[in-house]
Parts: structure tokens; C-alpha cells; sequence
């Protein structure tokens, strides 16, 4: 019987109609620009007047050889690390919270979704004064707490951190809610069995919710790895790259090469070399078993 | 089908531009030579003959690209009316871009097949973009009696190779806004003509007093202050360092004069005795933030604020209660305001080259500089006009007359400015930002030159 | 004694519960009230009072509508409001439904190329923006896209991040649900239309958020693709009020407001079918 229905499934007749729409959309706007970008990363490039000179693999060489792009990626894995991990347990934790009906929760999930609809110029402006050396929020707050005031952005040491902490407050309540869908996924059926089984809170926890959003939870974290490694706008807007390189990041000096140093068949290579780091993680850790 | 059509329409339309009376065709395209020019200042004149004239004109529509803001929306719709009343066929429009992301959209709008016709572009990134393709030279829009009245270094500036490239019209420079109230509360008299101001140690002095002054009182406030701080490009920081150099100068020069080497430019003894007065500014004396404080000077939190002769109309709309004063720029060794604003330039791609020549060049004349500043007030870059204009005969505008006139110069000049200022800014904000000097200097000027080499001959 | 220790625990653990409730209002809304309040104030008053801090930093102390009238009525930005929600809108609806069909086929169906076609879709994840601008603006410049409404979504709608999303959830349904439908006769669609897209409504939902986030803070697109004004979008309107000679802090806190609340709102409205989506799932409570 199922392999009827395997094999009823199987014509492209229906296939096809399926997957077109999508593919047609990401083949024009996703894979062509792409595909350019593979082919500039083989030439000397210049954006404006169009001029290209082969020039074979240099740019991928150089870009192996560049102290300079070394620094950036352990710039963005600092900021990875910085990042994800406590934005995803922030994240796991929230959507616990107010996946409950109590009242007012709503009102508290649509709190921690505002910073993601706050344009990132707003954003970076209101955090640049809370994390002011002299003036800023957090500083008045630390001295009332008669803790020393800290230099935040201007610090090679604070400024990656700075950053992170505010791309958790805006980015938290993205990775909340595919918590929260995950955790909705899970049929209440198991959580009444387990508590008459009379297992407590922290043992549903531990051995039911978590292992039940474990699709969810790779989800989030290959996408989050991906938006890590691609950060670019609110470094871009708070401290270019600064104070010291200390926030120069891939995407960062890819933008410096082909926007400012005019040097495109080099941002290039840098973004393909990017782009298949990240596509073999990805491919790692999405090998989930087929159903 | 569509593009057949408007491939002939757009063969019209260039012969029609050349038809135009207004240009021999056959001229040197070489602007600094002596062979005379024909007189452009008659072409206004000309004008009403061609719209009596039964030789109907094409209609011509010109799109031209310009950073919000700064009063220029206005000012060219000022001169677009004016444009409209002698050539009835062409239309104009004005395309509004956000300022702070101009300068990463230029590139991609003329890598694009339909650029704009006309577009501004900042005076100090002119060569870059003639250097790259993008920008259709000047020829024959400027005639020498133009040339003589305009200041040279923007010809300059706005020059590749002897060709001119943007059509310099309104500038800018900048001057230092001081609290008058807090100015007099210390007892600090402040010098009022170019001839008098006060060498930057002296206004780290008065600063330094005022401070005190409002300290004792109970008030914060910082001595100096940017629009943004620290500033992160050169038109700022650059006062400080080519200023402590002598006039012409490596050090004054901050770039060799290909504009391709800043080695021995910006790490001579002179840069680094002013990266540490820099440094001490921000650093040891406290004096100004290491990081923005908006609108500090408007809201009574800064005693100055060096910025552009415009900010003086927003601090009277803006900020009307509050009194303050202009003083002339401090120097180390040698007196120094930077010339800048956006210069209009034409697409080499654009589809309307000749119109938006002609149009260019309405622009620059002393009728277009005129127009503009109906609007909007900014320095002609044409000298005799200066007199003519009221404001720039009375303070505050006063001021950033006569520093253009007395000691205006451009920004480096290099075809590689964008990386210049880039990377030079960022040293400058790590220097403030408490960096150690003997370090990011060496690494911004090696950094510098491996750049720029790819625009070495 | 037992009783009133349990309670005890009990009043603990509720205080606690608050604590952290009152603790992440307050870490997600000070920075609004701060800008909130900035909306309604005058351009003197907005930075006059940070340091040191007080409640006059959050509070008015002229307050004004000043700034949202030359906002709203000397400067248009209503035009632009609209313009974003119907491109937002549009972007969500068409990759809600391109994206969760082929997530379906990839997912659900098992044909040759399956592998491939995920591989291809998740590789454009991988490519920074910023490194593909520039061939993406001239590809939609090449269609006529450019200074189209059509242009400011349709490269948005094959989100290869839905389609994962989508994807990971269809994995998650049992098949038996998928086979006893086509065991009724139901053609694929069918199944996909009836069956499989209840089954993950709550990812449905929060696929909308997200793309209607994004495509409500899409900034550098909308720049490059389109400068003519009545197409303008928020993110834009707001960046046009930084200039070089001024920074026009007034109307930008008053244009973030208003960029703001109207989605607020809207939001708390959907949390409802939020709730509801996930309530009515097949699989809950089964």
C-alpha cells in the first residue's frame, strides 16, 4: 500500500506545479546574482566602469593570505559566540514563559517583538546613547548602583560585546516565536501522560520539551549562525569597524573592498569563500534522519 | 520594440543638443588651454531667441540625483524654475536620496544602464568617479573669463588629467559656533576676523576656561564638539593635523601629489605632534566626547562646535533661544579651511548628455548661483559674486567668506579619496578613542598605500 | 506546617515569576519609553535632559505634537507608511504560499532532484546581502522591475529561510496523516492544502511576523531599486532626516514612533489568532 502512494507521489506532474513558483523567484533573484558573484570572483572587477581582467584564483588566494580577513573572521566568530548561545537559551526561555494563556502575557510577547520592528537606524542610535562613555543610560544606572562606569563602544575590549548585547534584545523575539511555534507543535497528549508517569517540571523539561524541539532548536541555531556571520548593518551604523578593528567584521570589510577600495572581484571571494563555510555547516548539521 | 523607440528618441535628442548654438563642437576638449572660448555669459541671451523660433525644440527630460538636506532640495528647485522660464522644453526632476547612504548608491546607480542625468557628488570624490568611467567630461562649459573668477584649487579638484569633470558652483567651510553666554561668563573674548584667530593651542586654553567657568557653576559641559564625535572623515580632523604643518608643507599636503603615497605625508613629526594634540583633546584634557552627544551645543552642553556655515540656520530655527557667535577656524602653523560641498557632475551613461551639459552650465553661471540662493544661502564659488550677495558682506556668513577666500583649500586631492578617507578617518577616531599612536599611524598610512597603489601610473 | 510551607514556596516562586516579568518589560520597553516620550518633545528639550537621569528624561516637559504634524502633514509620511504596509502585506501573503508549497514537495513528496533543489534553495541563505546588491539590482533592473512596487517585493517572496522553517515543521508531522488522505483519494494539492498546512499553522504564523519584520525594516532595497518619491518606503523616509548639516532628531523620533505603534497594535490584535492557530492544530491535544 505505501509504496502505491510513494509511487503516486512520485510524478513530476505534481511536482512540478509545487515547487515552481519559489524556484523560478530564488533561481532569477538569488541564484543568477550569485552566480555573477561566482564569476566576478575570478576577475579584477570594477563596478562602475564595468571593466573586467581575468585573473584566476588571486582573489581567493590573496583573500587566504590577507592578515587583515583573518582578523575579521575572528572578529565574527567572537561575535557568534557572544551572541548565540545566550540569545537561543534567552529565547528557549521566553517562549516557556509566555507560551502560557496567563493574562497579560500576551501583551509581554508583543514587548519582546517591538525591537525587531524598530528600524535598525532607530535602534542604533537610542543603544549609542544608552551605552554613552560619559552620559549614557547604562553608565547613570551602574553609578547608582556605585558600580565604575564603563566605555562600552570605544573600548577594543567592550565594543563586540556591546554590540551583541544589543542584537539579542532586538533578535531575541525573532527566535522566541519558532520556539514558541515549536513548542506548540508538541501534542499535549505527551505532557498529561508524563505528569500522570508523575514526572515533575524540570524532568518534562529535560527529557520531553527539549528533545521534542530539537528540530526547531537546529533550525534556530544554523539560522542564527548564518545571521552571525553575516552581521553587517548595526556595525556598519555604531562603530564601523572600530575603535582598533575591534568590530570589523567579514561582511564589513567585504563591503570596504568592493564599495570603498573598489576592488569587487576581491568582496567577492570573500562572500563565496563566506558562503560555502557556511553551506557546509549547514549541510553538517542538517542531516536529520529522512521520515 | 519600447527599446528601438527610445534608441531613436535618444539619437534625436543628441542631435538636437548638438544643434544647440551654444558650443562649438570642435573645440579642445582641454579646459586649462589658452585658446579662446566663446563666451558663454551670452547663452542667457541667446535663449529667448531659440523659444521665438518656429524650430520646435525636443522635449527633453533630466533626472538629477541629490543627497536630502543641507537646504539643496530647495535651492534647486529655486534654480530649475529659473532653468524653466529660458528653456521651456526641458523638464527636470529632482530624486531625493537619504544623505548618509549618498555616497554607497552613487556607485551602484552608475554601474546601472539608466543613471540619472545629473547628480551631485562631493567635491573631494569628483576624481574618483571621472576616474572610473562614470562622469561625462565638461568641455566647453566653462570659458576662461569663468575660469578666472572661479576659485582655482576647485577647478582643480573637480579636474582629472586636465579635464573638468564637475561644474563647482556653491561651497562651504566651516567656523567655530561658541556660547556666547558661556563665553562671557568666563571672561574669554573671542577674535572676530580671519586675520586674529587663535592658534589651537590657545583655544584649547579659552576652552579650557570656560569649562572651568561653567564647572564652578555646577555645569558640564564639554569644550568642543563635532556633529558627530569624533568626527570620522577628513573635512574634520583634517583642520587639526594639515594645520600643524607649514604651508605647502608634506604635512599640509597630507598626500603626495599624484595622489597616490601618504607615507612621509602623514606620519612626518608635524602629523604626529598634531595626532597627539588630537589625542590630548579627547584624551587627557576631557574636552571633547568620544562619543556622539547629539545636538550638545544646541542644548547648552558644549561651549563649541566647529561645523558648517549652515548650521547656523538650523541653530536659529532649531534652537532659538540659545546665543552664540562665529569665530574663525584656530591653527597650528598655518591657517586652513577645507573648501567642500557637492559639485554637479553629468552621467557619461546618461541619455541626455549635451541637456544636462548645457544644463550644467546655466547652473555654475552667476544667473544659477543667484537662483540658488534665493533658497538657500551658500558661498558662490564664483569670487566677484561674493560683494553682490548681502549676507556675505555681515556676520555670522561673513566669516566663512573670508576664510574661503583667505585660506580655502580643498580636500586631499587623490582619485583614491574614498579610501583615504576612510581609513584615515578611522585612525583618527581610534586616536581619540585613546589607541596608541605609534601604532595605528604606521598600520593606517601602510594600509593607505597598499590601496591606493592600484591608482598608481 | 506543610501547608504553609508549599504556600510559601509557592509565594516564592510567583515572586520570582514577577521579578523577571517586571525585569524584561523593562529591559524590552525603557529604550521605548525614552523614544516615545522624545516623539512628543521639542528638538531643545530631547537631549537636554540625559544626564544626569531623571524623570524628565522620560517625561515631556512641553509636550508637543509639533513634530508629528510637520511629519504627517508638511512632509507626507503617511505616503510612505502606506507604501510599506501594502509591500509588506504583498510579501508576506505570496511567500506564505510559494514557500510552503515547495517546502510541502520537499519535505512530503520524494521525487529525483529533492536533494538537490533543498541544497540550492538553502546555498542562497548563504551569501551575504551586501555581496550580491549589486547583480541583484541590475537582474530586476533587466525585468523592468526597477521603480515598480513589483520590484520592492517580488525578489523577496522565495524566502529560502521560510522555506527551511517550513520545511523542518512538515518533517515533523507523522506520516499516517499524509497517507490515510491519499488513501481518501486526495491528489497532492489537496493534501497540502487541506491536511498538511492546518498541521502548522503556528509556523505559518510565525513566518509572517518574521517576513513582515523584515520587509518592514528593509532598508537598502527599496533605496537602490526606486527614487521616486510616492514609492518611498518608511525605513527610507526616516533615513532621509539625517542630513550632513543637521540631524532633524525631532522628527526621527517622532517618525520611529509612528513607524511603531500602528505595528504594535496590529500585533497585539494577531496575538489572538497566535493563540487561536495553535489551539485549532491538528495535532494538539491529540
Amino acid at each position: 500500500m505505501n509504496s502505491e502512494i510513494r509511487r503516486s507521489l512520485r510524478q513530476y506532474s505534481y511536482v512540478i506545479p509545487l515547487i515552481l513558483p519559489a524556484l523560478i523567484g530564488i533561481a532569477i533573484f538569488q541564484l543568477w546574482p550569485i552566480f555573477e558573484s561566482i564569476r566576478v570572483s575570478f576577475y579584477d572587477y570594477k563596478m562602475i566602469s564595468g571593466s573586467m581582467k581575468w585573473v584566476g584564483w588571486q582573489n581567493y588566494l590573496k583573500t587566504l593570505q590577507d592578515p587583515l580577513f583573518w582578523q575579521t573572521v575572528r572578529n565574527t566568530l567572537w561575535f557568534f559566540i557572544l551572541k548565540v548561545p545566550v540569545q537561543m537559551v534567552f529565547a528557549f526561555g521566553l517562549a516557556l514563559l509566555v507560551q502560557t494563556t496567563a493574562r497579560g502575557i500576551g501583551i509581554l510577547r508583543t514587548i519582546i517583538l517591538i525591537p525587531a520592528i524598530t528600524s535598525m537606524v532607530v535602534v542604533s542610535v537610542i543603544w549609542g546613547l544608552m551605552y554613552h562613555p560619559n552620559n549614557g543610560l547604562i553608565n547613570s544606572f551602574l553609578e547608582y548602583l556605585s558600580l565604575p562606569p564603563q566605555k562600552f563602544l570605544i573600548s577594543p575590549k567592550q565594543s563586540m560585546p556591546s554590540i551583541a548585547l544589543m542584537m539579542i534584545w532586538k533578535d531575541v523575539g525573532f527566535n522566541m516565536i519558532f520556539f514558541l511555534a515549536g513548542l506548540m507543535g508538541i501534542p499535549s497528549s505527551i505532557y498529561e501522560a508524563a505528569k500522570i508517569d508523575g514526572a515533575g517540571g524540570w524532568e518534562i523539561l529535560r527529557y520531553i520539551t527539549v528533545p521534542l524541539v530539537r528540530r526547531t532548536t537546529v533550525f534556530v541555531l544554523i539560522t542564527n549562525m548564518i545571521t552571525a556571520f553575516k552581521v553587517f548593518t548595526p556595525i556598519f551604523l555604531m562603530t564601523r569597524g572600530g575603535p582598533a578593528n575591534s568590530t570589523r567584521v567579514i561582511v564589513l570589510y567585504l563591503y570596504e573592498n568592493a564599495f570603498i577600495y573598489n576592488k569587487m572581484g576581491y568582496a567577492a571571494a570573500i562572500s563565496i569563500l563566506l558562503g560555502l563555510f557556511l553551506l557546509t555547516i549547514s549541510f553538517i548539521s542538517t542531516r536529520d534522519k529522512p521520515y | 520594440m519600447r527599446k528601438m523607440l527610445t534608441a531613436i528618441l535618444v539619437l534625436t535628442f543628441i542631435l538636437a543638443g548638438c544643434a544647440t548654438p551654444t558650443q562649438a563642437p570642435t573645440s579642445p576638449p582641454a579646459i586649462e588651454t589658452e585658446a579662446p572660448q566663446p563666451v558663454v555669459t551670452e547663452a542667457p541671451t541667446e535663449v529667448p531667441v531659440a523659444t521665438e523660433t518656429p524650430v520646435v525644440e525636443e522635449e527633453v527630460t533630466l533626472r538629477f540625483v541629490l543627497p536630502e538636506g543641507g537646504g539643496r532640495p530647495e535651492g534647486y528647485t529655486k534654480v530649475l524654475e529659473a532653468y524653466k522660464a529660458i528653456k521651456p522644453n526641458v523638464t527636470i526632476t529632482l530624486e531625493t536620496i537619504p544623505f548618509k547612504d549618498y555616497g554607497g548608491q552613487l556607485p551602484v546607480m552608475w554601474a546601472s544602464n539608466d543613471p540619472a542625468d545629473i547628480a551631485l557628488v562631493d567635491s573631494c570624490d569628483v576624481k574618483y568617479y571621472a576616474y572610473s568611467g562614470a562622469l561625462a567630461p565638461l568641455d566647453n562649459v566653462f570659458s576662461q573669463e569663468d575660469l578666472a573668477d572661479i576659485v582655482p584649487s576647485l577647478i582643480e579638484e573637480s579636474s582629472l588629467d586636465g579635464v573638468i569633470y564637475g561644474a563647482p558652483f556653491v561651497i562651504s567651510t566651516q567656523g567655530v559656533f561658541y556660547n556666547t553666554e558661556m563665553f562671557e561668563e568666563a571672561g574669554v573674548t573671542v577674535p572676530q576676523s580671519v586675520e586674529e584667530s587663535w592658534t589651537w593651542s590657545e583655544f584649547v586654553e579659552k576652552i579650557e576656561k570656560v569649562v572651568a567657568s561653567q564647572k564652578s557653576k555646577g555645569n558640564d559641559v564639554w569644550g568642543l564638539v563635532f556633529i558627530t564625535n569624533p568626527p570620522t572623515i577628513d573635512i574634520w580632523s583634517h583642520l587639526v593635523v594639515r594645520s600643524f604643518g607649514e604651508k605647502d608643507s608634506p604635512t599640509f599636503k597630507a598626500i603626495s601629489d599624484d595622489g597616490t603615497q601618504v607615507s612621509g605625508y602623514l606620519d612626518t613629526p608635524e602629523a604626529m605632534e598634531a595626532y597627539k594634540f588630537w589625542q590630548d583633546l579627547y584624551v587627557t584634557k576631557k574636552l571633547a566626547p568620544q562619543s556622539t552627544v547629539p545636538d550638545a551645543f544646541g542644548t547648552k552642553q558644549a561651549a563649541t562646535m566647529i561645523s558648517f556655515a549652515a548650521w547656523g540656520g538650523v541653530l536659529k530655527g532649531k534652537f532659538p533661544d540659545l546665543k552664540w557667535g562665529v569665530a574663525p577656524l584656530p591653527y597650528a602653523r598655518t591657517r586652513i579651511a577645507h573648501l567642500g560641498e557637492f559639485v554637479p557632475v553629468a552621467s557619461a551613461k546618461g541619455k541626455n548628455v549635451e541637456a544636462a551639459k548645457e544644463f550644467l552650465k546655466f547652473l555654475a553661471s552667476r544667473e544659477g548661483i543667484l537662483a540658488y540662493n534665493e533658497a538657500t544661502t551658500m558661498i558662490p564659488v564664483r569670487i566677484s559674486l561674493i560683494p553682490e550677495i548681502p549676507v556675505f558682506n555681515e556676520m555670522p556668513l561673513k566669516l566663512f567668506a573670508d576664510q574661503m577666500v583667505a585660506y580655502g583649500v580643498p580636500r586631499p586631492m587623490s582619485v583614491g579619496h574614498p579610501i583615504y578617507n576612510s581609513i584615515f578617518g578611522q585612525m583618527m577616531v581610534d586616536i581619540a578613542q585613546g589607541a596608541d599612536i605609534n601604532t595605528v599611524v604606521p598600520n593606517a598610512v601602510s594600509e593607505i598605500d597598499a590601496q591606493l597603489a592600484q591608482y598608481k601610473k | 506546617m506543610q501547608i504553609k510551607k508549599r504556600k510559601l514556596n509557592l509565594l516564592l516562586s510567583k515572586g520570582l515569576i514577577w521579578g523577571c516579568i517586571v525585569f524584561l518589560v523593562m529591559f524590552f520597553t525603557i529604550p521605548y519609553i525614552w523614544m516615545s516620550a522624545s516623539a512628543f518633545k521639542p528638538r531643545t528639550e530631547i537631549f537636554a535632559n540625559i544626564h544626569p537621569l531623571s524623570w524628565r528624561t522620560f517625561i515631556p516637559l512641553h509636550p508637543t505634537l509639533e513634530n508629528f504634524y510637520t511629519l504627517l502633514v508638511k512632509m507626507k509620511f503617511w505616503l510612505p507608511l502606506v507604501n510599506s504596509l501594502g509591500i509588506a502585506f504583498s510579501t508576506v501573503t505570496i511567500t506564505l504560499f510559494i514557500s510552503s508549497l515547495i517546502a510541502f514537495a520537499i519535505s512530503r513528496m520524494e521525487f529525483r532532484g529533492r536533494g538537490l533543489i533543498f541544497a540550492l534553495v538553502l546555498s542562497t541563505l548563504m551569501i551575504p546581502f551586501e555581496a550580491i546588491m549589486v547583480p541583484m539590482f541590475l537582474v530586476t533592473q533587466k525585468l523592468g522591475l526597477d521603480n515598480t512596487y513589483f520590484g520592492l517585493f517580488l525578489p523577496w517572496v522565495a524566502d529560502a529561510f521560510i522555506i527551511f522553517l517550513f520545511r523542518q515543521h512538515f518533517l515533523e508531522i507523522p506520516t499516517d496523516l499524509q497517507d490515510a488522505a491519499i488513501m481518501d483519494g486526495c491528489s497532492p494539492f489537496q493534501v497540502y492544502w487541506k491536511i498538511m498546512l492546518p498541521c502548522i499553522k503556528p509556523a505559518l504564523i510565525s513566518a509572517a511576523f518574521i517576513k513582515f519584520m523584515y520587509s518592514w525594516d528593509s532598508y537598502i532595497w527599496p533605496l537602490i531599486i526606486t527614487r521616486d518619491p510616492n514609492k518611498m518606503v518608511v525605513a527610507v523616509a526616516i533615513a532621509k532626516l539625517f542630513t550632513d548639516q543637521d540631524i532633524l532628531w525631532e522628527l526621527i523620533f517622532a517618525g520611529a514612533f509612528i513607524a511603531t505603534i500602528p505595528i504594535v497594535i496590529i500585533f497585539i490584535f494577531l496575538q489572538r489568532y497566535y493563540i487561536e492557530g495553535i489551539v485549532s492544530t491538528g495535532l494538539h491535544g491529540q
